[in-house]
């Protein structure tokens, strides 16, 4: 009773001195709060690991000399313009006239600096990962105001990695990359209020278009439930990522929000480890594959939202190609697979990280693969246990994960990769498409080599995992597809 | 003073117990902050190599001894993961945790101890049992559904209040501020009640059943004003088990941060095992014991207050 009547005088408190929506009005029209799941650890866009930190400081508030798009274009950012010569061994970049948001010049000295960076072997100020992205290129040197990088051997990759944290410039001779972050892009760092939010206020003196929203506020939670709360009650303008999208009904019930649905490069895969019995044979591979009908797979485990894919290649990319058929949905060929080779009854482990779309789907898997005669027992892992047993040690049958990078064909071509697919054929593949003198000689290397990864069945991919976001009705510029790390916002706005 | 005195050692002792257990625990944890920072592809070399950059291959006592001597100076040292200074942070959360933890053990307190003895007045009529089954249900229920539901009410059906989070200036927006505090403390002050009615309630009946109530009862007062007089009796016993909750209210504050997306202490020391930040969790829970230990000391000085029998 008196609890009641607490409740009623606190909120009436709260009622009477404010009005609903006063986390937007208090900070003016101009400004859209986007709520996001995982907040950095650091604001080291160059050191510290994990991709929060790139999709809210890069493109937004730093820059690279090049940019991706949207649609997975590389286009000029810092750069003016750009040439890479015949031989695929230099790449020049002429800069633009750009300010940091301390207000000072960026130079070419800037650019220099920043990318050396990267090309020290011995530094632990950089991820090894921007480091290895970087091994082919031999030098930088620059005059007025052009930049050029020489490379030892061709490197396909370069430019997108460009576009990507390794190729972000600093100022000249920063040393708090933890901190704070000054760069040149159409956002200012303006205050990280750990454990809540990011905020970024607009750069009046950006080099392009002005950003469309004076203040953007990156709003954290750590749990997904509240996320989705915070969306219908209004506390948000846009959450950035639905977790479970088998939720959607609920926010497509309601008339002033919309669900936006975009394309990734996270190709959910079951991995199946090539080095070990029963999966060192091609055919109980295809056997898995063909067990799976992907479609209801997807009603039940994502609640329909989801494309089918051949092989580890997403429809974004130059060289995706429909490989569907190879090894489609046939429980007969399957079942005759598995007792050809002999194998009706087989026992094999499923390692189920905990992440929704493993969890959602492993049921689903062990009734289709029993249907065929393999008997799958589930076990629930860690991420600690799943990094070091299955990915580091390769010590598994069976493990679902989503692999999220973009261009990571080459992962198959790691015969010590927790697939251990040693294919000497698809290595070549891909050293060809990297050393390729043309983009239509990369596109052909690549599509070879999907389709020979979906002959051998390497792995089974099960579905690829849409982008999906619900906003506003009011609310504009949202990018759609994540094809990088970067979660541009500089086009969002309230119309 | 002995008295006193005694406490003082006790919690000094308990604190320094602490300390070390925090630090073995930490140590036992697998991965460390070298993983955390540069991911699953690092190479030995380059973890090693973070290693030596953090101090983190000198040997044990010397870490603990280092640690510990300039926790005992004030200097909490600075996060390994941003390189902020660790009493900073510490001090930015409380503006989130100390509020929602006090508020709420202050509304649970004086509800608990005013409906204990209601229920144990009236522990034969039917809203005197129904007040005991609300109780029981209060305790059968997790804290995170208690604030889901709020938040399904008062934030998603209605939207009279924040679903979750912080105004990012703090309490410089102090009525959104106080908005977005309102169901949180709820959530915490329910829970917490659920538990303290009971025990406000037993305390009531057993002084019902006392000599003393029967003597005010015999001096002609009224049954209300008998049992007005074992105020402090019911109280003691309430303060007694908030004190002892204190530590225990600190883990359902971090459920309570997490369903409401609150940017306190809970989610921050969550968030810090997790990166492996492991000079940061240590002075962030040195500063959280040590804070249980200062709260028992006021409770025991309060209770000896409302209680003089004590002293004795």
């Amino acid at each position: 009773m008196l609890v009641a009547g607490l409740c009623a005088v606190l909120i009436g408190a709260g009622c009477g001195a404010g009005s609903a929506d006063d986390a937007v009005n208090d900070s003016g029209r101009d400004s859209i709060t986007l709520g996001l799941t995982l907040e950095p650890t650091s604001l080291d866009i160059s050191g510290t690991a994990g991709q929060s930190i790139p999709q809210v400081l890069l493109d937004n508030v730093y820059e690279g000399l090049v940019r991706v798009d949207e649609n997975g274009a590389i286009v000029a950012a810092l750069a003016e313009q750009y040439s890479v010569s015949d031989d695929g061994l230099s790449y020049t970049f002429t800069l633009r006239d750009a300010r940091f948001h301390d207000g000072s010049v960026l130079t070419v000295d800037d650019v220099v600096w920043s990318l050396n960076r990267v090309l020290d072997d011995a530094t632990t100020a950089v991820l090894p990962t921007q480091v290895a992205q970087f091994a082919k290129v031999s030098s930088i040197a620059a005059n007025d105001d052009v930049v050029t990088l020489t490379l030892i051997e061709r490197d396909n990759d370069l430019l997108y990695n460009l576009t990507q944290r390794g190729g972000v410039i600093f100022k000249k001779d920063t040393t708090d990359f933890a901190s704070t972050a000054i760069g040149t892009g159409p956002f200012v760092f303006a205050k990280w209020d750990k454990g809540n939010s990011i905020t970024l206020e607009r750069f009046d003196d950006y080099w392009g278009r002005r950003a469309d929203t004076k203040t953007v506020i990156f709003r954290y939670f750590a749990d997904a439930t509240a996320l989705s709360n915070a969306m219908l009650a209004g506390d948000i303008d846009v959450m950035t990522t639905v977790q479970s999208p088998e939720n959607l009904e609920v926010f497509k019930a309601r008339e002033d929000l919309k669900v936006l649905s975009g394309s990734t490069n996270c190709e959910v895969t079951l991995g199946m480890n090539n080095s070990r019995a029963p999966f060192n044979d091609v055919s109980v591979r295809k056997a898995v594959r063909q067990a799976l009908d992907k479609r209801s797979l997807i009603d039940a485990a994502w609640g329909g939202y989801g494309t089918e894919i051949g092989s580890f290649v997403p429809p974004t990319d130059p060289w995706f190609e429909d490989l569907t058929d190879i090894a489609p949905f046939n429980v007969n060929a399957a079942r005759d697979a598995i007792a050809g080779a002999g194998l009706v009854g087989t026992e094999v482990k499923l390692d189920v990280p905990p992440i929704n779309y493993a969890t959602n789907s492993s049921e689903f898997i062990a009734a289709a693969l029993a249907d065929v005669g393999l008997q799958v027992s589930i076990t629930p892992v860690t991420w600690e246990e799943w990094l070091d047993r299955v990915f580091t040690k390769a010590d598994y049958d069976l493990t679902i994960v989503c692999h999220i990078e973009r261009n990571d064909m080459a992962i198959y071509a790691n015969p010590e990769y927790y697939f251990r697919f040693d294919n000497a054929e698809y290595r070549d593949l891909i050293a060809a498409a990297s050393n390729a003198a043309t983009q239509d000689d990369r596109v052909s290397a690549l599509r070879s080599a999907a389709r020979l990864l979906s002959e051998q069945s390497a792995s089974d991919w099960l579905w690829l995992i849409p982008n999906l976001q619900v906003a506003k009705r009011e609310i504009a510029g949202v990018v759609k597809n994540s094809v990088g790390d970067s979660y541009y916002v500089a086009r969002v706005e309230r119309v | 003073m002995s008295g006193v005195g005694r406490r003082l050692v006790t919690a000094l002792a308990g604190i320094l117990l602490s300390t070390v257990f925090v630090f073995a625990v930490l140590r036992v944890l697998p991965g460390d902050i070298a993983t955390a920072r540069l991911g699953i592809d690092a190479t030995p070399e380059a973890l090693a190599q973070l290693r030596t950059e953090y101090g983190l291959d000198r040997s044990l006592p010397e870490q603990y001894f280092t640690w510990l001597f300039d926790a005992m100076r004030g200097d909490l040292g600075t996060s390994l993961v941003d390189g902020r200074p660790v009493r900073g942070e510490i001090v930015a959360r409380l503006d989130v945790t100390l509020p929602l933890i006090m508020v709420s053990s202050l509304i649970a307190v004086i509800v608990s101890t005013w409906l204990g003895r209601r229920i144990a007045l009236r522990r034969k009529s039917v809203s005197g049992l129904v007040a005991t089954a609300l109780s029981q249900l209060g305790l059968a229920i997790p804290t995170f559904v208690v604030g889901v539901c709020l938040i399904a009410v008062f934030a998603v059906q209605w939207q009279l209040l924040p679903a979750g989070g912080f105004p990012v200036r703090g309490w410089r927006e102090p009525t959104a501020a106080l908005r977005s505090l309102v169901l949180p403390v709820v959530t915490l002050a329910l829970t917490q009640c659920a538990m303290l009615v009971r025990f406000a309630r037993s305390q009531s009946l057993d002084f019902l059943a006392s000599d003393a109530f029967r003597t005010a009862r015999a001096a002609g007062r009224t049954t209300d004003q008998a049992i007005d007089t074992a105020r402090r009796l019911v109280l003691s016993p309430v303060l007694t088990i908030t004190a002892l909750q204190v530590s225990a209210l600190l883990t359902t504050a971090v459920v309570v941060e997490s369903v409401f997306a609150l940017p306190g202490l809970g989610s921050m020391l969550v968030r810090d095992i997790a990166n492996r930040d492991v000079l940061k969790v240590q002075s962030t829970l040195l500063a959280v014991v040590f804070g249980v230990f200062l709260v028992r000391l006021i409770v025991d000085f309060v209770n000896d207050r409302l209680d003089p029998r004590r002293l004795k």
